[in-house]
């Protein structure tokens, strides 16, 4: 069991490419810590830099209270779930599992009892006799996973180890690691391109892009307070609309003209807002906080406008609909009891109290 | 092509078949008469395959009047030798190739494709002047040298093609379960790369146990003579032992072919690229 | 400290050059340095008496020009190319057809085809006189079957005119089993999804090998064929077994010139020429063929 820290952790290629850009950031004990973003944002990189399979180019990583920039991954005391699960192709489940330990000149008698103890928490007992060639693709992960669970490392490192599985067994599996952490209250360190597996399962969340650090928080902070245009749109799904536009005053109040409409913004936004009075911004309001007006429970704010009911997908529990306003596209969800019908027009309003506004030079969050 | 073949269709299959196993085997069929051929009885148009006088007259002579049996143990001792450090030296050297960039990598693949450019005979030449100058003519080690190295640009190759197939995440699977880069490489990938080992094995003792031009230069005594180089002795002078010749190319033949057959089911695996599949 | 000094060891370039030095120091030394001498000797005139000596007097080019203004230099080099260009077409034409059929599943196929690769696995010396003994003359087999159906006796071995198909016969022979093994390891690796696709599509057999097998199995094919360029070019146990280049010049090739100038007439100096010779023409064809066929697909060898 132990922390791990990356201070201004840099890595630069041969090529001069820079992959993970000057990363700061703490684990703490048995905190489950999820690096998320598009492929290329340096994620498995910097996971590979924590597991000692990359060299770091600048920075210090610990684990525990050790540098261990030149430790080597043996000596990390760390186990790591790969994509493709790298099983050892030509042992049997058992001897996958036991590699490890035997390796570690643990004593014969203890290593049954872990590899039988992991089987059993991850219900392979059956399988041990097996080859991975005889393994369907659940089964292979739950292997990876005893790989490291009988090592009892100090550390997990995930790299994406659900990429390869169907959707259904995906949250079977997100759920089963879920609980092994409960279990085993382990550190560990997971990266994943999807932001729905880094949501449900983080306690928190790296948000990376082009190897830079986004925002490092808990999900539903990140979720509702997300540091820039970039995280507020790869966090959430369906993901968050974006509208272009100005701040104008009106009567003393500010207001967004968008395409085709305009809405109130919140008095308690103003003060943030008021340097960007006349001046194009964005405006970034969630599907869920659009609502026929009707329904609306912000009527403070009079941030209605027709728009077109272009797609209605009813998904039973709710439906989400493609409105089009001016030229602009934008998704909502809506309870059902909202009716929207396709073709026609509908009265909608924002909640604009959970809007953010964005700067469009810097995309960083105003509000 | 896997489609299920229609009954009336073996006919012409196996028709077809027959008859180019007949033309590849028949080749052999023949040595395998003339050895059984009473003294040197070549001089039949019998199609016979076993003669009708038969006999084992030849395999006996072969091993009891010829040193034969001295012949024998030089092949196996030379060939076992440069199998050996064939397959060590080309597994270890083909995963560097494989596995890492260094500097010098793209040009040392190409120097080892130009090797193979030169036909081996050619480097007769340099090599007996080499050899002799440091005094290895007339040993084993002389020659286990030559085939070694003649044998090694191919098996770097092989080696380093099939290790390409193997995904570096099993090496970094068995660094971070606590192996040091040598126990990955010979706990993990070199079990994995078995199939392309047999082939390198396989290559390299074919290099060794069928050469005789090479050894016809450094070998000069009769009793320090590999199998292929004494049969070539038998048919050096005006009367040329046929049957002896025959006996004998059965027997260097065999032992190739008994592992070609023990090993077959390898050997298209280890030529296929892209087989290690988790 | 200690840790840094045993990952240095560990992790370092250290264990690379380790694995690398002993292959690397034997392939330069018995491998490299030879080409390399070979080189050297044939811009020297070397004689039996000045062979083992150091004081070689330099000649440059002159070994080269005696041996392009030989006279049988042209016919020399006809003979390989002819030898050269129908091996390679033939024994990987044959190679693909067996590997092709043998692809099918019949009963024994797998036996049987490993009965068709027992010629490659039988000695180069002892191919060449086997198929000596089936060309000769007098009590050779083929002419036995020549002449009961009355086309009578042919000197296959010893007339010009068919001293080079005999030899050719031979040689595509043994090397058929090489072809049929690198095309079959290339079909293995076709998914069967492919040919259930293909069958649904209700392609015809041509139609499948030349739009669906062929393009997935070309990075084989272009191996296997520059393998056997190579092979072929510089081959010399076969022929030098079944006739010595005769006769006359007939079946003499590059490789079995270059032994007899430096191994019968004790010409080294030819001999070494013409060896780098065969290496600068193969370097050549090597080099286009790879320029033209394979182009930007890497990693085909």
């Amino acid at each position: 069991m132990a922390k791990v820290v990356l201070e201004n952790v840099t890595k630069i290629y041969d090529n001069d490419f820079e992959a993970v850009a000057d990363i700061s950031l703490t684990a703490k004990d048995k905190e489950f810590v999820v690096l998320v973003g598009p492929s290329g944002c340096g994620k498995t990189t910097t996971l590979r830099m924590i597991a000692g399979l990359e060299d770091i180019s600048k920075g210090k990583v610990y684990i525990g209270d050790k540098v261990v920039n030149n430790v080597l991954p043996k000596d990390r005391d760390i186990a790591m779930v790969f994509q493709n699960y790298a099983l050892y192709p030509h042992m049997t489940v058992y001897d996958n599992m036991a590699f490890g330990l035997k390796l570690r000149k643990t004593p014969k008698e203890e290593i049954i009892q872990r590899v039988e103890e992991a089987a059993d928490l991850l219900g392979i007992e059956e399988l041990l006799d097996r080859k991975p060639k005889q393994l369907s693709g659940g089964q292979r992960q739950r292997v990876a996973l005893g790989r490291c669970i009988v090592r009892k490392p100090k550390v997990f490192l995930f790299d994406e180890p659900l990429s390869n599985l169907d959707a259904k067994l995906r949250v079977q599996m997100r759920a089963e690691i879920i609980k092994l952490h409960n279990k085993l209250k382990t550190t560990i360190i997971y990266v994943t391109h999807d932001q729905v597996e880094a949501m449900t399962m983080g306690d928190r969340i790296v948000v990376m892009k082009d190897g830079y650090l986004h925002q490092y928080d808990t999900p539903v902070e990140i979720y509702n307070n997300p540091t820039n245009k970039f995280v507020a749109g790869f966090i959430g799904s369906p993901s968050i609309n974006f509208f272009e536009g100005k701040l104008k005053k009106s009567d003393g109040d500010i207001v967004f003209a968008g395409d085709g409409f305009s809405v109130d913004v919140p008095d308690e936004f103003e003060d943030k807002l008021k340097d960007y009075a006349g001046k194009e911004i964005t405006l970034g309001i969630r599907p869920e906080d659009v609502y026929h007006k009707p329904y609306s429970t912000s009527a403070d704010y009079p941030a209605n406008f027709v728009a077109n009911v272009e797609v209605v997908e009813p998904l039973g529990s709710e439906f989400q609909v493609n409105f089009l306003v001016g030229d602009t596209t934008f998704r909502a969800r809506l309870e059902p009891k909202e009716e929207p019908v396709m073709g026609e027009d509908m009265d909608v309003v924002f909640d604009m109290k959970k809007a953010h506004f964005f700067d469009n030079k810097t995309e960083e969050t105003i509000v | 092509m896997r489609h299920k073949t229609k009954p009336f269709h073996y006919i012409i299959i196996y028709a077809i078949v027959l008859f180019f196993v007949a033309i590849s085997v028949y080749p052999v069929l023949r040595v395998i008469t003339i050895s059984l051929r009473p003294g040197d009885n070549l001089l039949t148009r019998s199609l016979r395959i076993i003669p009708e006088d038969a006999t084992f007259e030849n395999y006996i002579k072969l091993f009891t009047n010829e040193p034969f049996l001295l012949w024998v143990r030089n092949s196996v001792l030379v060939t076992i030798t440069v199998t050996i450090i064939g397959v060590v030296l080309a597994s270890m050297a083909g995963y560097a190739f494989s596995r890492h960039k260094f500097p010098g990598r793209k040009l040392g693949l190409h120097s080892l494709l130009i090797t193979q450019m030169f036909p081996a005979t050619m480097l007769l030449l340099p090599l007996y002047i080499m050899i002799s100058k440091l005094g290895l003519i007339n040993s084993f080690l002389g020659l286990i040298i030559m085939y070694s190295a003649t044998a090694l640009p191919f098996c770097i190759w092989l080696m380093k093609g099939y290790y390409d197939t193997i995904p570096p995440s099993l090496e970094e699977a068995a660094n971070v379960d606590g192996a040091s880069k040598f126990t990955a490489f010979y706990k993990v990938i070199l079990p994995l790369a078995a199939p392309a080992l047999v082939i390198a094995a396989l290559f390299s003792f074919m290099t060794a146990w069928n050469e005789y031009i090479i050894a016809a230069q450094v070998l000069w005594y009769e009793d320090m003579f590999t199998i292929p180089l004494g049969l070539k002795s038998f048919q050096g002078n005006m009367t040329t032992e046929w049957g002896l010749y025959a006996a004998g190319a059965i027997v260097i033949s065999i032992p190739v072919v008994a592992l070609f057959l023990f090993l077959s089911k390898w050997l298209v695996s280890g030529l296929t690229l892209g087989s290690v599949k988790e | 400290m200690f840790t840094n000094l045993k990952s240095l060891i560990c992790n370092s370039k250290l264990t690379l050059y380790l694995f690398l030095l002993p292959a690397i120091m034997m392939v330069m030394v018995f491998a490299i340095y030879p080409l390399l001498y070979n080189f050297s000797l044939s811009v020297h005139e070397v004689t039996s008496s000045t062979l083992l000596s150091e004081d070689r007097p330099f000649v440059g080019l002159n070994n080269y020009k005696e041996v392009i203004l030989e006279p049988d230099f042209i016919e020399i080099l006809r003979n390989t190319l002819v030898f050269s260009i129908f091996s390679v077409l033939f024994q990987f034409l044959f190679g693909l057809a067996f590997a092709l059929f043998f692809h099918q599943e019949f009963p024994l196929h797998k036996p049987l085809r490993g009965l068709l690769l027992i010629g490659w696995v039988i000695p180069p010396a002892v191919i060449g006189t086997i198929w000596r003994w089936l060309f000769n003359c007098d009590i050779g087999v083929i002419n036995y079957f020549l002449n009961m159906i009355g086309i009578g006796s042919v000197g296959w071995l010893v007339t010009q005119t068919f001293a080079m198909s005999s030899v050719l016969v031979a040689n595509i022979w043994f090397a058929i089993p090489f072809n049929m093994i690198l095309m079959t390891s290339g079909l293995v690796s076709i998914p069967n999804s492919i040919h259930d696709a293909a069958a649904i599509d209700g392609t015809t057999f041509f139609q499948k090998l030349w739009h669906i097998i062929i393009p997935m199995i070309k990075p084989n094919i272009y191996a296997t064929i520059i393998l056997d360029i190579i092979y072929t070019f510089r081959s010399f146990p076969l022929i030098w077994n079944m006739t010595k280049g005769g006769p006359v010049n007939a079946t003499t090739v590059l490789p079995v010139w270059s032994y007899i100038q430096s191994f019968n007439f004790f010409n080294f100096g030819a001999g070494t020429a013409i060896a780098v010779i065969i290496l600068l023409l193969l370097l050549i064809i090597s080099i286009i063929y790879i320029k033209f066929f394979v182009g930007k697909e890497e990693g085909v060898l």
